[in-house]
């Protein structure tokens, strides 16, 4: 107790010290639910979370990966994304099934992994529970991808 | 064996040294005998050094890094230092402290600069925490052109707060992270003193920012100069 005390005094006098935080960084819970097109059991679908863009003026870029979960062959998916709302904006999730289990999106020689993403301008505290994200194009990496959806 | 250089590229590479070198004579002449004469504001500068009473300033601009420090003599051997150091005006790194020395004889000295202060970096990066350096500053002056020598060692401590709502509880959960960043730098240049009341340097600096951190660290370039009153003529201590 006496020790938290210590450290919290501590904090307190940093924080004053040097007027604020380092970083102040605000993280909501996004709930991620729906379903993904299904690819067989013995497959797993990777699905990404990206900003739909981030940064300003020359260091503009379109995508930021925020996290990645996997879902096991497809279907239904239900995840708690925690979402950084200060370093980007809007959301895209992107999502493809790893058919040949080398934990890569079509590496050399692979050319049959189907990709599928949805796009989430605004995310809010209402559950996104309805999304649909069917796996129609294949080894369309995620830049090109949501460059082809969301403009 | 073929040259690097086409004839014509050579022949300006020639004319930039000759350039430079009349440039660098022209520096060594300008500052006659000054240093000789007893303590000037530039070695008070670059050693962070001053006699009870006597003050310098000085302001220098490079890439990428540019800054402003005044200092004034407290006692024999101590001096306060103020200054504000900033890269680029992304990061700035104002602080003070004491300057204390160590080895003081009319050619040379050395001293050691403690500092507390802090770092504000703006940009796509940014940071900002209470810091404190310690230097090892080496000068000599056997004659118009003294050259110095700095090694510097900065911490940081960073606080970093996240906040995370999550849903259906409207408190967020609040957690605290530190962290340190180290930051070194050693520095190179020449003082120069066409009068012991004013006198300019030049200097490479090699400021590894945040090691560990960030991975790539560009030697830079400064020109500084320096005004003041170093105090009465004589012996430096």
């Amino acid at each position: 107790m006496e020790l938290r005390v210590r450290r919290g005094v501590f904090l307190l006098a940093l924080v004053v010290a040097t007027g604020c935080w380092s970083s102040d960084e605000v993280l909501f819970e996004v709930a991620l639910s729906g379903t993904i097109d299904e690819v067989g059991d013995e497959a797993d679908v990777w699905v990404e979370a990206y900003y739909q863009s981030i940064g300003s003026g020359e260091l503009a870029t379109d995508i930021f990966l925020i996290d990645a979960f996997r879902v096991s062959g497809g279907g239904a998916f239900d995840y708690q994304l925690l979402y950084p709302v200060d370093r980007g904006r809007g959301l895209f999730v992107y999502a493809w099934a790893d058919l040949d289990g080398d934990g890569a999106l079509c590496a050399p020689g692979v050319t049959d992994e189907p990709v599928g993403g949805v796009g989430i301008d605004a995310p809010t505290e209402e559950p996104a529970d309805e999304l649909q994200i069917p796996l129609g194009a294949l080894c369309t990496p995620p830049e090109r991808l949501a460059w082809e959806m969301l403009r | 064996m073929k040259a690097f250089l086409p004839r014509q590229s050579r022949v300006r590479a020639h004319a930039g040294g000759v350039c430079w070198l009349a440039v660098a004579v022209l520096l060594v002449l300008s500052t006659g005998p000054a240093l000789a004469q007893g303590p000037s504001v530039t070695v008070d500068w670059a050693s962070a050094s001053s006699r009870p009473g006597a003050w310098s300033t000085g302001v220098q601009g490079g890439w990428p890094w540019s800054g402003l420090r005044a200092q004034l003599g407290l006692a024999q051997r101590v001096t306060l230092v103020g200054e504000l150091d900033t890269a680029v005006f992304r990061r700035f790194q104002p602080s003070a402290g004491l300057g204390l020395l160590l080895v003081g004889t009319p050619k040379a000295r050395v001293s050691l600069e403690l500092g507390l202060g802090s770092v504000v970096q703006g940009g796509v990066l940014p940071q900002q925490g209470p810091s404190g350096t310690l230097r090892l500053r080496l000068v000599a002056s056997p004659g118009p052109v003294g050259p110095y020598l700095v090694a510097g060692t900065r911490h940081t401590l960073l606080h970093d707060r996240t906040r995370t709502y999550r849903l259906g509880v409207e408190d967020p959960e609040v957690s605290v992270q530190l962290s340190h960043r180290w930051s070194p730098w050693l520095q190179v240049g020449l003082a120069f003193a066409p009068t012991r009341h004013f006198g300019f340097d030049v200097a490479i600096d090699w400021h590894f920012v945040d090691v560990g951190v960030v991975a790539l660290t560009l030697p830079g370039v400064h020109f500084g100069i320096q005004v003041g009153n170093p105090g009465p003529r004589g012996e430096v201590r």
